[in-house]
């Protein structure tokens, strides 16, 4: 087992900005090499997180559901169809914008801009391993938690400005849905917090790369998800409702409402949503391999572990993906009554209960 | 260096990503501009009536309900980063650090039964019709 990744020099984590600006020697132009610095930084990690989800959405997505239902899909273009991910965003981004005639006009174009740069927010404070992270605030949890909740007023935006009722209804149920699952969540977070005894994510991964018992020989490391599975299962639950995945996508019922709040939404627009909410997904995994799976650590050098990373957040890809094919959906009061009445129950107890196993520890 | 000049760099790029896509689009894309597409989409059918539609009182009870419990967390969250860090100082006993917890957490999920019991997590059904299918005769053999 390698130790915490992030690669320390004098006691500080030493972090993607502070390393692109010695290794081009922009350190030296006091604020504003700092501030060029930290964009290549926020580039490299956008155009990483966005080639994820480039791979995802067109590609990944229909192959894992063709696989579950034992169907073909894509292998027309290139190796394994892989082309279709140019095919599809230039297909997407050429087609012809129709708004729709009541639309209310700057909310209808500001929520797929909200929806999307938002969800990349999330990704400034994630360790990827192998020294790659941009910052490292105290606060990390909380803005984690905080940064994720902003795609929520993107889809009300769109489901209200779209002036449609499947939108209006999408929109609603997304918001009801987000906010019966944000408290289980963030609870079951505040538990993993407990443990640590900090907010801030490089310590939290840190934490996790102690040893918790010895089996024949391989050291089994203290990932939250050995120390707690029970706020580990509370916590992919309430992530996939939050990213309004199966069990959980009561908000874009293409059975029941068409699309949801993203009906009235084409062409480029349209992408846009779609991707924030695959950088959601990922976003989610990002934080579920954080808290729970010790970060980016794994067998190997800890130059390895931006690889540990993307593995970790593709499993929680994955899961959802089989999700999505194997369980039915829930209807929007049983979803409303399982937040409120199972998870947020739950959840305290989850936090009670490590509260008071802490202190019997201790 | 700030780290928070970082997290502003990436808001930045998280901006400029989709208006650059926006802008892409608007160059290739074309523009038949006709009256009847731009109709609200209703399954095809001719839309009828305003979209600003009454909706369940539910989605405002659980709103409501969500502030008390968000504002707990916020202030749970304190107590949880010293709660370990408090248990090995001497000087504070088990009792002192996690008896105020709980009793806050009693206290809002005393709060939670009494919402609970008084419906509003419960979702609200319009009452249903009585139809001539409800008035039937019940065949008990």
């Amino acid at each position: 087992m390698t130790g915490p990744v992030p690669l320390q020099s004098d006691g500080e984590t030493y972090l993607l900005p502070e390393r692109i600006a010695d290794l081009t020697g922009l350190g030296e132009f006091g604020i504003a090499g700092e501030s060029i610095a930290a964009l290549l930084g926020a580039a490299l990690v956008g155009t990483l997180m966005l080639t994820m989800t480039a791979v995802a959405g067109p590609w990944a997505k229909r192959k894992i559901t063709a696989a579950f239902t034992d169907r073909i899909a894509v292998n027309r273009i290139g190796p394994f169809g892989l082309f279709i991910i140019v095919a599809d965003a230039v297909r997407l981004i050429s087609k012809e914008l129709i708004v729709p005639e009541n639309a209310d006009r700057p909310a209808y174009d500001l929520a797929p801009i909200v929806v999307a740069g938002s969800a990349m927010l999330g990704f400034a404070v994630i360790p990827m391993g192998s020294g790659i992270q941009l910052a490292d605030p105290e606060v990390g949890v909380v803005y984690l938690f905080a940064v994720s909740g902003i795609a929520s007023i993107g889809l009300v935006m769109a489901g209200y400005a779209s002036a449609n009722k499947y939108s209006l209804m999408g929109g609603l149920r997304a918001v009801a849905q987000n906010v019966a699952y944000e408290i289980p969540l963030v609870v079951t977070g505040m538990s993993v917090v407990i443990f640590a005894g900090t907010l801030q994510l490089s310590e939290i991964v840190a934490v996790q790369a102690e040893p918790l018992i010895e089996l024949g020989g391989v050291a089994l490391p203290s990932w939250y998800a050995f120390v707690n599975p029970f706020a580990f299962g509370l916590f992919i639950a309430a992530n996939l409702a939050e990213v309004g995945r199966n069990p959980f996508d009561t908000p874009e019922a293409p059975t029941e409402i068409v699309a949801g709040y993203q009906t009235e939404y084409s062409s480029v627009y349209f992408v846009l949503i779609y991707l924030g909410e695959f950088l959601h997904i990922f976003l989610g995994g990002a934080i579920i391999a954080t808290l729970f799976l010790g970060g980016p650590a794994g067998p190997g050098p800890a130059a390895l572990g931006i690889v540990w990373y993307i593995v970790k957040i593709w499993a929680v890809f994955l899961l959802t993906q089989w999700f999505r094919s194997a369980l039915p959906r829930v209807r929007i009061d049983q979803l409303i009554e399982i937040g409120w009445k199972g998870m947020l129950v739950l959840s305290f107890a989850n936090l009670v209960l490590t509260a008071i196993l802490v202190g019997a520890i201790a | 260096m700030n780290e928070w000049i970082a997290i502003g760099a990436l808001a930045l790029v998280g901006l400029l990503i989709p208006l650059s896509m926006m802008a892409v689009s608007y160059l290739l894309r074309p523009s038949v501009p006709e009256t009847s597409k731009r109709a609200t989409y209703e399954s095809g059918e001719v839309p009828t009536g305003g979209t600003r539609i009454r909706f369940n009182i539910q989605y405002y009870m659980v709103a409501l309900l969500f502030l008390v419990f968000d504002i707990e967390t916020v202030l749970l969250f304190p107590w949880a980063v010293v709660y370990r860090a408090a248990l090995d100082s001497p000087d504070i006993s088990l009792v002192s650090a996690l008896g105020p917890m709980l009793l806050f957490v009693a206290i809002l999920l005393v709060g939670l039964a009494w919402a609970w019991r008084n419906g509003a997590v419960e979702w609200t059904r319009a009452a249903r019709r009585r139809t001539d299918y409800d008035r039937r005769p019940i065949d008990h053999e």
